[in-house]
C-alpha cells in the first residue's frame, strides 16, 4: 500500500471504532426495513408540456426514428461457439457516432490546427488558463467535447468562474461562438450539454426566465438555440441517442422524472415518473447502450427503450447493474461484459444474454466489432468476442507506462501511451483484425479527449491541439 | 426472516461501523457519514434479489455510500453550496480524532472537492486502477487522472510529499513492441 493508502485507511478505522460504540443494530435495522418497504415506483403517462418557444409536431416515435438495424454478426476471425439468438428487443435507432469512434486514421495524423484555452475564453487569465475536460460545478456528469460538421464545441472552464462551451471551427480552431454555462438551476442560461444528435445539433438543459428548466437544442455552427422545450422538472441527466434526448431529474417535490424528447420536433415521446419524493437516495445518472437508456447505476439500473419509455430490462437477460461501462463500437449487437456475483468478468451476448467466457485478467475496456480489447498494465490484449481467444497483444517492451485505449477508428484501436507522471507519450494506432501497428505519433499531453469524430490533445498553459487524419 | 433479511441483519449488526467509516472518508463529516451509509443500506434493502450474501451484500451498500454521496453533491446548486454541506472544514476536532503522525488527515480530506475525495478514495482506499474509478464514477478517464492529480496535489501540499508519495519509480523509454500471435 501507498503511504496515502496507509493514511486514509487509518482513518477510516478509527472512525469504524467511533461509530461501533454508538452503534445500535437492531433499531437501525428496525429503520432500514421500514424505509425500504415504502420504497416503490410506478409509471404514468404525462400530459405533454411545452414552453411557447417551443415547436410541438403530431410526429409518432416510430416515425421519428428508423426502423432496427439487422444485428451484426462477430468479426471474420469469431469462432462462434454459440449463435446469437434473435432478439425481441430492438437494436440502436439511430446509430451516429458511438462512443470513441473517430474518423479513419489510416497513416499517422497530422497537426489540423493549434490553439491556446485563453484565446477561445476572452477575459479568461493566461496564469490560470482554462482547461479540458471540465464540467464546472454542473450537477450532471456529461460531455465535455462535440463535434458535427466543420464545428467543433468544447466545454472550458479555470475552475473559478463559470464554464463556457465554445465552437470552433473544426478546420482551423478560430471561435466561432461561446455560450456561458450557468452553475445554478434557477439561472437562465444552458446548464450543461449532453451531445449531438443524429442531424449534428447540439443538445443542452438550461432554464428560461418563463419555462423553468428547458432542453435547448442549439445550432452548432453559430451557438443559437434553435428550439426550447420546457421539461417541467430539474434535470440532472441528460444523453442524446441519436434523436432523442433522455432526461432524468426531480421536480419540485423531489419526484424522480425521466422522459424522452424528440430534439427534431421537440415532442415528448414518453414519460416516467416516481410515486413518492426521492430523498437523497436515488441515482442520477443515464447512459445509452444502443437503443436503451440504463438509468441509474446503483447496482441494480433500469433498461428503457429510448424510443417509447417501455421497460425491456428483464427481456434483455442480465442484470444490469453488472453490466461494465465500456466503449461499444456497435452498442447491442455483439457481446456485453458482465460482472458475476464473485467480480469475474464475463462476456455475454448482447442478444440473448447467453454466457460465452470469462475474463480473468487485466480490465476491459473496449467492444469493436468481433473483438473485446482488455488492458493489463502496460499492454493491450484482443479478445475473439465469441470465444475469448487472444488474437493478438500489444506491450510497452519496458513495462514501464500505462496503455489506454483512446479511440476507434473502425478498423484501428487508438492506443494512448503514458509515462509514470500519466502524461500522454505517444499515441499509435492497431489494427483491431491483425494486431499491427500501423503509425505511433510522439505526443506531450495532458489528456486526449475526443471530439465529434476529431482527436484533440490539451497540453500545459491551456494549449490545445487538434489532429487531422 | 426471509434469507435476505438475515443477510440485512448481519450487514448491519456486523458490518455499519466499518460502513461508516468507509463513507467518512467521501463525506469528512460524522453524521453525515452515518446518514450516507443509513441511505445506502435502505437502498440495498429495497432490492432483495441483492441480498444474496453478506460479502456481496456490502459490497452493494459500499457501491450505494460512492453514488449517493455523488448524488448529493450533484444535486446541491453549486459548488459554494456543496462546500459547506459535504466538508464542513470548520468542525472542530473531536478527542477521538488521531492524527497520525501529527499530521491531520482530516482536514487534508476536507478539503478536497467531492469528486477529487471520490477518486482518492477509489484509487487509494477501494484500490482501483483508473479506468476503474472512471468506470464507477461515470466520468472519463481523463477527468478521473485530472481528479486525482488535482486532489493528491492538495494533500501533498496539506500532508507533505512523504505522507503521499511512494518511492519514485525509475523513468522508462516507451517503445512499441507488439507481442502475440501477430508480432510486428
Amino acid at each position: 500500500m501507498s503511504p496515502l493508502s496507509d493514511l486514509l485507511t487509518d482513518l477510516a478505522r478509527s472512525e469504524t471504532h467511533v461509530a461501533a460504540v454508538t452503534h445500535d443494530g437492531p433499531a437501525e435495522l428496525r429503520a432500514v426495513l421500514t424505509e425500504a418497504r415504502s420504497a416503490g415506483r410506478r409509471r404514468l403517462a404525462v400530459t405533454f408540456t411545452a414552453s411557447a418557444a417551443a415547436v410541438a409536431l403530431a410526429v409518432t416515435a416510430s416515425a421519428l426514428l428508423p426502423e432496427p438495424s439487422t444485428p451484426v454478426p462477430a468479426g471474420p476471425d469469431g469462432t462462434s461457439s454459440a449463435a446469437p439468438t434473435p432478439s425481441p428487443i430492438p437494436a440502436a435507432t439511430a446509430p451516429g457516432l458511438t462512443r470513441g469512434q473517430v474518423a479513419p486514421h489510416p497513416h499517422e495524423p497530422s497537426i489540423a490546427w493549434t490553439t491556446s484555452s485563453v484565446d477561445l475564453v476572452p477575459g479568461s487569465d493566461p496564469a490560470n488558463p482554462p482547461r479540458i475536460p471540465w464540467m464546472g460545478d454542473s450537477p450532471h456528469i456529461g460531455r465535455v467535447a462535440f463535434g458535427a460538421g466543420d464545428t467543433t464545441a468544447l466545454v472550458l472552464g479555470d475552475g473559478i468562474g463559470p464554464a463556457h462551451v465554445v465552437g470552433v471551427d473544426a478546420a482551423s480552431g478560430v471561435r466561432r461562438w461561446s455560450r456561458d454555462l450557468v452553475e445554478e438551476r434557477d439561472q437562465t442560461g444552458t446548464h450543461v450539454c449532453g451531445g449531438v444528435d443524429s442531424a449534428g445539433r447540439l443538445v443542452c438543459v438550461g432554464s428560461t426566465p418563463g419555462a423553468g428548466a428547458v432542453l435547448q437544442v442549439v445550432d452548432l455552427a453559430d451557438g443559437r438555440v434553435t428550439r426550447e422545450v420546457a421539461t417541467g422538472f430539474a434535470v440532472y441527466s441528460l444523453v442524446v441517442a441519436g434523436d432523442v434526448a433522455v432526461l432524468r431529474g426531480f421536480d419540485g417535490a423531489g419526484v424522480e422524472q425521466v422522459s424522452g424528447i424528440s430534439t427534431g420536433t421537440g415532442e415528448q415521446l414518453w414519460a416516467e415518473v416516481g410515486n413518492a419524493p426521492v430523498t437523497h437516495t436515488s441515482t442520477v445518472s443515464v447512459e445509452v447502450d444502443g437503443g436503451y437508456a440504463l438509468i441509474g447505476n446503483d447496482g441494480d439500473p433500469r433498461a428503457l427503450d429510448v424510443r417509447t419509455g417501455e421497460e425491456v430490462t428483464d427481456a434483455l437477460g442480465l442484470r444490469l447493474g453488472r453490466i461494465l461501462d465500456v466503449w461499444v463500437a456497435r452498442p447491442g449487437t455483439g457481446v456485453r461484459l458482465v460482472q458475476d456475483d464473485a467480480g469475474t468478468v464475463v462476456v455475454h451476448d448482447a442478444q440473448g444474454g447467453a454466457p460465452l467466457w470469462e475474463l480473468t485478467a487485466g480490465t476491459p475496456v473496449a467492444i469493436v466489432p468481433g473483438t473485446v480489447l482488455r488492458v493489463n498494465g502496460s499492454a493491450v490484449f484482443a479478445h475473439d468476442e465469441r470465444t475469448g481467444a487472444i488474437r493478438w497483444s500489444v506491450a510497452d517492451s519496458n513495462g514501464g507506462s500505462l496503455v489506454e485505449v483512446v479511440a476507434f477508428d473502425g478498423q484501428r484501436v487508438v492506443l494512448g501511451h503514458q509515462d509514470t507522471d500519466r502524461r500522454y507519450t505517444m499515441l499509435s494506432a492497431v489494427d483491431t483484425s491483425t494486431g499491427q501497428t500501423t503509425w505511433t505519433l510522439p505526443v506531450d499531453a495532458l489528456d486526449v479527449v475526443l471530439a465529434g469524430d476529431r482527436i484533440l490533445l490539451e497540453h500545459d498553459g491551456g494549449r490545445l491541439t487538434a489532429l487531422m487524419p | 426472516m426471509n434469507r435476505w433479511q438475515d443477510v440485512l441483519a448481519e450487514v448491519v449488526q456486523e458490518r455499519r461501523p466499518a460502513l461508516v467509516g468507509y463513507a467518512y472518508l467521501f463525506t469528512a463529516d460524522r453524521s453525515r457519514a452515518e446518514d450516507l451509509v443509513h441511505d445506502a443500506l435502505v437502498r440495498t434493502a429495497g432490492r432483495p434479489r441483492t441480498l444474496t450474501d453478506v460479502h456481496t451484500a456490502e459490497g452493494y451498500v459500499r457501491q450505494a455510500i460512492r453514488t449517493l454521496y455523488l448524488d448529493s453533491a450533484r444535486r446541491q446548486t453549486s459548488w459554494r453550496a456543496k462546500l459547506h454541506l459535504l466538508a464542513d472544514a470548520d468542525d472542530a476536532p473531536s478527542p477521538e480524532r488521531a492524527v497520525t503522525a501529527g499530521l491531520d488527515v482530516r482536514a487534508a480530506l476536507a478539503d478536497l472537492s467531492p469528486r477529487e475525495r471520490a477518486c482518492v478514495v477509489l484509487r487509494h482506499v477501494d484500490d482501483l486502477t483508473v479506468a476503474d474509478v472512471a468506470a464507477e464514477l461515470n466520468l472519463s478517464t481523463g477527468a478521473v487522472k485530472r481528479y486525482l492529480f488535482d486532489g493528491t496535489a492538495k494533500l501533498r501540499t496539506a500532508l507533505g510529499p512523504d505522507a503521499v508519495d511512494e518511492a519514485p519509480a525509475a523513468t522508462t523509454s516507451l517503445t512499441i513492441s507488439p507481442i502475440g500471435r501477430t508480432a510486428r
